[in-house]
Order: structure tokens, then sequence, then C-alpha cells
């Protein structure tokens, strides 16, 4: 067995700059991350989803969630073979980790055989990757490899309205209905919406009128969804940053009744606190 | 309704992806900004690797540590997500994840610190990916190479290596980026060579 050698960080012949760098570096703290919120919408996410391989509504959801929807899904559709013999050993990210279909391998699988990524492997080179999307035919499937081909039936249900939800309300509306089964399909509707939260999280700080859209565009898609309590803050705190208060605090007295002490609550309570010394007149934004 | 997966949530060998999540969602948001990912990413990168991490069953100890397990899905997200980034910038968030300095008692030493941080991010962005990877959970993360190279599913000969040629990278970008920045002057000669 070879010893560690001896960290940068502890080696006195290292210049001390490197090292009071070093330091400064371990000695830091994460900070922005909404923990609360983020362990709230994964609850919501693995409650849907079947861990392990097996089960395509799981294979759906995880993959399009890691993936954002789009790649392998599409490339599934159009006959990507997900098999060994089709996979490129260069474009292995860092390592045969779980090459066995049931999505965990020993843990040193082939491991010697892994150069590193080329450049274009590691994707600093797009000329030479072209896009998963517009070429699902040269996707790399061992960087999706928690996919399972089984779900290729299962997939090919969603590639017609792809990752964007735009098309894809008249397939979505039968699952609304209380009376339908909320198995199979209600996986590519859990999807879509979480992509439209996702969207509409993502606009809020810079395009609060865009992430009040999606948000009632979900509302109004998925009205019994997985997301409403996330995407109903959204729409608050995207009132809020658009000035319209008043609107904004109408619907945050039925949204704190009802998730008061749940995850988006206090992200609430604070925008409408920072908003009400200047609610005066409550004019709309241009 | 609170998710509960279909394996044993949380039992002495075993961590579900809420437990993971419990206990390593900072060292992933963490160990991703350091990889290079935006700050304005991280959060949707940290749930995509805890759902990898629930679609592989969680967690079972004895094959790697859960942080270095991690930090494998980690990597991969992270790859994905930049093959895609350049056409999704448009998606960009102000709610910035960051690191900052945890121990700062006064603004100029909160103003030296964060120079210190983004020399060592500009220094870590100089390494290729495989050996970034390699070095944070070395160098800045404490981890043993065994526990490297089991977590990362490669013979801890090939962390070696890596730590090795990430460890004279890293020096000399540092090097340069120290020259730059006056505060930070490096010894002439005193730097170390790898000795991995």
């Amino acid at each position: 067995m070879t010893s560690d050698p001896t960290r940068l960080l502890d080696d006195p012949s290292v210049a001390s700059s490197l090292r009071d760098d070093l330091a400064s570096a371990v000695q830091v703290e994460v900070a922005g991350l909404d923990l609360a919120g983020g362990l709230h919408t994964l609850q919501h996410a693995t409650a849907t989803s079947t861990p392990a391989a097996g089960s395509s509504l799981a294979t759906k959801l995880g993959l399009g969630a890691a993936l954002g929807g789009g790649a392998v899904v599409l490339w599934l559709a159009l006959g990507g073979d997900p098999s060994p013999k089709a996979l490129t050993p260069a474009a292995e990210p860092i390592a045969a980790v779980e090459r066995s279909s049931t999505g965990v391998a020993p843990a040193n699988e082939g491991a010697g055989e892994l150069p590193e990524q080329p450049a274009s492997a590691r994707g600093d080179a797009p000329a030479s990757i072209p896009s998963p999307v517009e070429s699902p035919a040269t996707v790399d499937p061992r960087a999706h490899e928690d996919v399972d081909p089984s779900a290729h039936e299962d997939t090919q249900a969603t590639t017609g309205s792809g990752p964007r939800h735009d098309s894809s309300h008249g397939n979505r509306s039968r699952h609304d209905d209380a009376h339908d089964p909320p198995e199979a399909p209600a996986g590519d509707d859990v999807l879509r919406e979480a992509q439209l939260v996702a969207k509409a999280r993502a606009k809020l700080g810079r395009e609060p009128a865009a992430a009040l859209a999606l948000a009632e565009e979900a509302e109004r898609d998925f009205p019994t969804g997985q997301l409403v309590e996330e995407r109903r803050a959204i729409a608050i705190r995207a009132l809020l940053a658009l000035g319209r208060v008043d609107e904004a605090q109408r619907r945050a007295e039925p949204f704190l009744a009802t998730y008061g002490r749940g995850a988006h609550a206090a992200a609430v309570r604070r925008s409408l606190a920072e908003a009400r010394p200047t609610s005066e007149t409550d004019s709309p934004r241009p | 309704m609170k998710g509960k997966s279909n394996t044993a949530p949380h039992t002495g060998d075993h961590l579900d992806a809420e437990a993971l999540y419990r206990a390593h969602a900072e060292f992933v948001a963490r160990f991703l900004l350091r990889l290079g990912a935006h700050g304005q990413d991280v959060p949707d990168l940290v749930q995509e690797v805890f759902l990898v991490a629930h679609r592989r069953g969680g967690f079972t100890v004895g094959r790697a540590k859960p942080t270095t397990w991690l930090a494998e899905i980690s990597f991969r997200v992270f790859s994905d997500r930049r093959k895609k980034s350049r056409r999704k910038l448009e998606d960009a968030d102000s709610e910035t994840v960051t690191v900052a300095p945890s121990h700062a008692s006064s603004p100029s030493e909160r103003a030296e610190k964060r120079q210190a941080l983004e020399r060592v991010q500009s220094a870590l962005d100089a390494l290729t990916p495989e050996k970034r990877t390699v070095f944070i959970l070395y160098e800045l993360e404490g981890e043993s190479c065994d526990a490297i190279a089991t977590g990362l599913g490669i013979p801890v000969g090939t962390v070696y290596s890596r730590l090795h040629s990430a460890r004279r990278d890293f020096t000399r970008a540092h090097e340069r980026l120290a020259d730059e920045t006056p505060s930070a002057s490096p010894a002439p000669g005193a730097v170390a060579g790898a000795r991995a």
C-alpha cells in the first residue's frame, strides 16, 4: 500500500503564498444554497421515482431531470444503441461505473482501461461535439448510462413534445382528470411540470415577468401537479418583483395558510416583508 | 408528499437520497462550484446529483465513501451540463450560489480571502476536469487517494498519476496568477513539485 503524499497545504517546502491560498480555499462555506427548498424538491421528485433500474418511470424521471429532459429521450426515440459495443471509449467521463444493467457496478470495473477524456469528450471543443438534441445519434450513451434501454417504448411517448411543454397540452390534459390512474402516464406530466417549474425558478431573479408567466402556465396545465407549492411561491415572488404587491399579498394569504410551514414559506414571507415598505403605490413596473 | 424511497431510507449501512442530501448537499454544491459550475446552475445540478443517487438506489457502505461516490456522480452531471450550457445561457438565474470565506474578521481580510479564492479557482480552471476532480478531493476536501480511487472507480495508481500532474499544473497556474496579484507573490524557487 502506497502512502498518500503530503498535502500541499501541509508541506513546508511549498510556497507560503500557495499554502495560504489553499488554506483560504479549504475554509469556505457555501452561500446562497436553499437547502430546505432543495430538500423539498428532492422529496417530491423521489416520491414519484423508483430507485435503481427497472422502472421506466423512474428512468424517465431521473434521466430527464439529470439531462434536462431532451437529449437522451430523443436519442432513445431515434434508436440509439445503448449496448456496450456502441459506446466510445474516449467519451467515458471518469470511469466505468455502473455498466451493469442494475445501475450499480463494482467500483473498479474496467477502470484500468479508462484514459482521461479528450477535449472533445469533455465538452471543451463544441465544434467536434454535435449537440445531443440536434444530432441524437451521436450522443454518448455512457454519459447517460443510468438509462434503462427497456424504457425505449415508453420514452417515445414523450418525444413528440420533447423537453418543452408547449406542444404537450393535449396529451397532458387527460391526466388532469382525477379519475385517471396516477401511474405510468403521470410520469411524463411530472417531468414536464418539473421542467416548467425549474424554468420559472431560473427566470425569477432577472425576468420575473417570464417567471410569472411560466408559473401561471404550470398552474393552468398541471392544476393537481406535484409542485403546486413551489410554483405558487414563485408566482408570488415574481409578482413582488414586478411591484404588484397587492396581488402578491392576496395570493400569499391562502398560500401561507396552506403551506405556512412549508419549504417556501420563509422565502415568501421574506419577499413580502421586503416589498411592504415600498408598496404604497403598488404600481406595476413597465 | 414526502419522498420515501423504496429502499431502506437510512440504516446503518445504507443512505437514501434524502439522507445523503441532508448530510452532503453542501459538499456537492462546493464540489460543483470548484469544478467550475456557474453559481446559478448549482441548485439544479445539486438536484440532479441526488436524483441520480436516488436512481442508483442510494449509497451502500462498503463501496466507497459517500462524498467520493457523490463526487463521481457530480462529475458526470456537471460534464453533461457543460455540453449543453452554451445553448442554455439564456436560462441564467441571478440567484447565485457561491463559496465564501468562512472566517474573516474584517472587510480587508475578507477581501484578501476572496482574492485567494479567485486565484485558487482560476488555477483549478487550468486543470482538465479529471485532474481537477482529483485535486479538489485530495487537496481541498482532504480525501485519501484510496477513497478517491474507490469513489471514482479508477485504480489508485491513476489517482496518484492525476494528482501528480494536477499539482504541477496547478502550481504553475498559481505562480502566474500570484505574479499578477502582488499580495500573494510566491517565494522564488519555493514552489513544490508534485510528490504523488
